[in-house]
C-alpha cells in the first residue's frame, strides 16, 4: 500500500465518541449550509436529453477551467466545495490545453448515442456462406488480425493517460472512457470476425508492431493524440472504408459501416485538440510536427511491408491471380490516405513539408 | 404514386419517412450535419439535407452550394444514383458495391466534396444514419428523369 490515511481512525477514541453522538440523533448538518450557486438545467433539445452542454453553467462549466489548474488535485468533482485536507491524487497533467478539445463533450454524447452492438447487429450468418473464395477469406482474416492490433492500441492510448489527467477535466476523461470502450469493442469484433470466418487469425508482423509502438510510446499526451488520432485513426478509417468497399457480404459491410463511425470521432477530437492546444501554446507545434513525421516513418514501414501490401492487393483484386493487377488501385488507396492525412495536419495546424508518408506515396505511385 | 428522381419531393419523402420512424433512427444515434446531394447530368440538381439529432429537419433545392454551410456534398451522375437506388430496391439495402461508402471510396464514381476535413469526417461519423436514410427509398415508386 502506498498511501496511509491521515489518522488511525479505528483506534481513535474520538472517532467512536463522535459516531455514538450522531447515532443518538445529534446530527452534524453544517454541510447543508453552503453558499452554493443554484441552477436549473433542462434539456435544450428534448430528443437529445440532458447533455453535458446543458449543465455547462456557472461554476460547473468547463469554460471555468483555468489553463493551469492550481487549486484542485483531489478527486472532488469540478464545482464542488473543497475543504482543506483533501488528498493530493498526484495528477501530473494539469494544463487544460494539454488535453482539451472544444468538441470533446459533444463527441462523448455522440459516442454514447451511436453505440452499436456487434455481437447482435452484425449479421453473422453471412460469414457462414460468404460470396468469396478461401484465399480471399484468408486475406480478410489477415487484415482483421492487423485491425485487431490497431484497435487494441487505440484503447491503450487513452488508458495510458487518463488516470494522470486532473479531475477538473472531467468531460475530457469521460470522452476518453468512451474511446476505450469503442476500441475494446472494435478489437472484439475484428477478432471475432477473423475467427468466425474459419481460417482464424493471421500473422502478426514487425512493421505493424513498430507503428503501434511508436504511437503508444509517445512521450507526451499531445504527441500521442496527434499520432494516435490523426495518423493511426486516419489509417484505420481508410482501411475500414476499403474493407467495406471490397466486402462481398453483409457481415463485413456492417462491420466497416459502424466501425468507421467510431474511429472518425477520434479523428475529430484529434484535430480539435491540436487546434485548442496551439491556440494556447503555438510553440508546441514544432515538437508535434517532428513527432508526427517520425511516426509517419513507421507508417511507411507498414504500408511498404510485403505482408500488408499483398494482403491489400489480394483483397482489392478479389483473388490471388488478380492481386498483381490491383496494385495501382492499392496505390490509389495510399494516395487518398496521404492526401486526407495531409489535409488533417493542415487543419490541425501541424502541416509538414518533410512528411515521409507523402514522399513514400509519391515513390509508390511512380 | 411515382415520385420523380431527382426532385425536391423525392428527398422530402425520405425526410418524412425518417421523421415518422423514430425508433429506427434513434437506435443509430445523434446525427448532426448539413450535407448536399448533387445529381450531375444535362440538368444538374443540388439538394441540401439538414440532419438534427434523429431527424431530417430541412430539405431544399439550391442553385449553388455557396453559403449553404455544407459539411460535405455527395456528387454523382444521374446514372450512378439510379444504379444505387435500383440496388437498394432489390433487397432494402444496397449490394456491397453500391453502398455510399463503396461508391465514394476512391472518388472515381461518387465524389465527396468538402472544404474542411472535419466536414468530410462527418460523412464517416454519421455513415450508418445516412445510409439508412437513402435505404428508405427501397419501396418508393421512382420515376427516373
Amino acid at each position: 500500500m502506498a498511501y496511509y490515511a491521515r489518522d488511525d481512525f479505528f483506534n481513535n477514541p474520538d472517532v467512536l465518541e463522535r459516531s455514538v453522538k450522531i447515532l443518538k440523533g445529534n446530527l452534524a448538518l453544517e454541510w447543508m449550509s453552503l453558499d452554493l450557486e443554484r441552477s436549473k438545467c433542462r434539456p435544450s433539445q428534448s430528443r437529445r436529453g440532458l447533455t453535458l452542454a446543458d449543465t455547462n453553467v456557472g461554476r460547473y462549466a468547463w469554460d471555468q477551467i483555468p489553463e493551469k489548474i492550481r487549486h484542485n488535485y483531489s478527486m472532488a468533482p469540478r464545482g464542488a466545495i473543497l475543504p482543506p485536507g483533501l488528498p493530493h491524487l498526484g495528477y501530473d497533467i494539469n494544463r487544460k490545453s494539454e488535453v482539451w478539445s472544444e468538441n470533446a463533450p459533444a463527441l462523448y454524447e455522440e459516442s454514447k448515442s451511436r453505440h452499436w452492438i456487434p455481437s447482435r447487429q452484425v449479421p453473422w450468418e453471412a460469414v457462414e456462406k460468404p460470396a468469396h473464395s478461401d484465399e480471399f477469406e484468408r486475406a480478410l482474416a489477415q487484415l482483421y488480425t492487423d485491425l485487431t492490433s490497431m484497435a487494441t492500441v487505440l484503447g491503450d492510448i487513452p488508458s495510458k493517460w487518463v488516470w494522470r489527467i486532473n479531475q477538473e477535466l472531467v468531460e475530457l476523461k469521460m470522452w476518453q472512457c468512451t474511446q476505450m470502450f469503442d476500441a475494446a469493442q472494435l478489437a472484439d469484433v475484428f477478432r471475432k470476425r477473423a475467427i468466425a470466418g474459419g481460417t482464424g487469425l493471421g500473422r502478426d508482423h514487425a512493421p505493424l508492431g513498430e507503428l503501434m509502438k511508436s504511437v503508444f510510446d509517445s512521450s507526451t499526451y499531445p504527441c500521442a493524440s496527434a499520432s494516435g488520432y490523426l495518423l493511426l485513426c486516419g489509417l484505420l478509417q481508410i482501411l475500414l472504408r476499403h474493407l467495406g468497399a471490397v466486402s462481398t457480404n453483409a457481415a463485413d459491410e456492417t462491420i466497416a459501416r459502424f466501425g468507421v463511425q467510431d474511429v472518425s470521432r477520434s479523428i475529430s477530437y484529434g484535430i480539435g485538440h491540436m487546434r485548442y492546444l496551439l491556440s494556447q501554446r503555438p510553440h508546441e507545434a514544432k515538437a508535434i510536427e517532428g513527432h508526427l513525421d517520425e511516426v509517419e516513418n513507421t507508417a511507411v514501414g507498414l504500408l511498404s511491408a510485403p505482408i500488408f501490401v499483398s494482403t491489400l492487393a489480394l483483397l482489392t483484386g478479389g483473388s490471388r491471380a488478380a492481386a498483381g493487377a490491383a496494385i495501382p488501385r492499392v496505390a490509389a488507396l495510399y494516395r487518398r490516405f496521404a492526401d486526407e492525412h495531409a489535409a488533417r495536419r493542415r487543419a490541425a495546424g501541424i502541416a509538414s513539408d518533410k512528411s515521409p508518408l507523402e514522399a513514400f506515396v509519391r515513390e509508390f505511385e511512380a | 404514386m411515382a415520385i420523380k428522381f431527382p426532385s425536391l419531393e423525392f428527398f422530402q419523402e425520405l425526410a418524412r419517412r425518417m421523421n415518422a420512424n423514430p425508433a429506427a433512427f434513434e437506435k443509430l444515434g445523434f446525427c448532426d450535419t448539413v450535407m448536399g446531394m448533387r445529381v450531375l447530368g444535362k440538368n444538374p440538381h443540388l439538394y441540401s439535407l439538414t440532419f438534427d439529432v434523429f431527424e431530417c429537419s430541412d430539405v431544399r433545392e439550391l442553385s449553388s452550394p455557396e453559403g449553404a454551410g455544407f459539411d460535405f456534398v455527395l456528387e454523382a451522375p444521374l446514372a450512378l444514383w439510379k444504379e444505387m437506388f435500383e440496388s437498394i430496391q432489390k433487397t432494402g439495402h444496397p449490394a456491397p458495391a453500391y453502398t455510399l461508402n463503396s461508391l465514394s471510396h476512391v472518388g472515381d464514381r461518387m465524389k465527396v466534396v468538402y472544404d474542411e476535413p472535419e466536414g468530410h469526417d462527418k460523412f464517416y461519423r454519421f455513415m450508418a444514419t445516412i445510409q439508412a436514410f437513402v435505404d428508405q427509398a427501397a419501396d418508393l415508386d421512382i420515376e427516373w428523369a
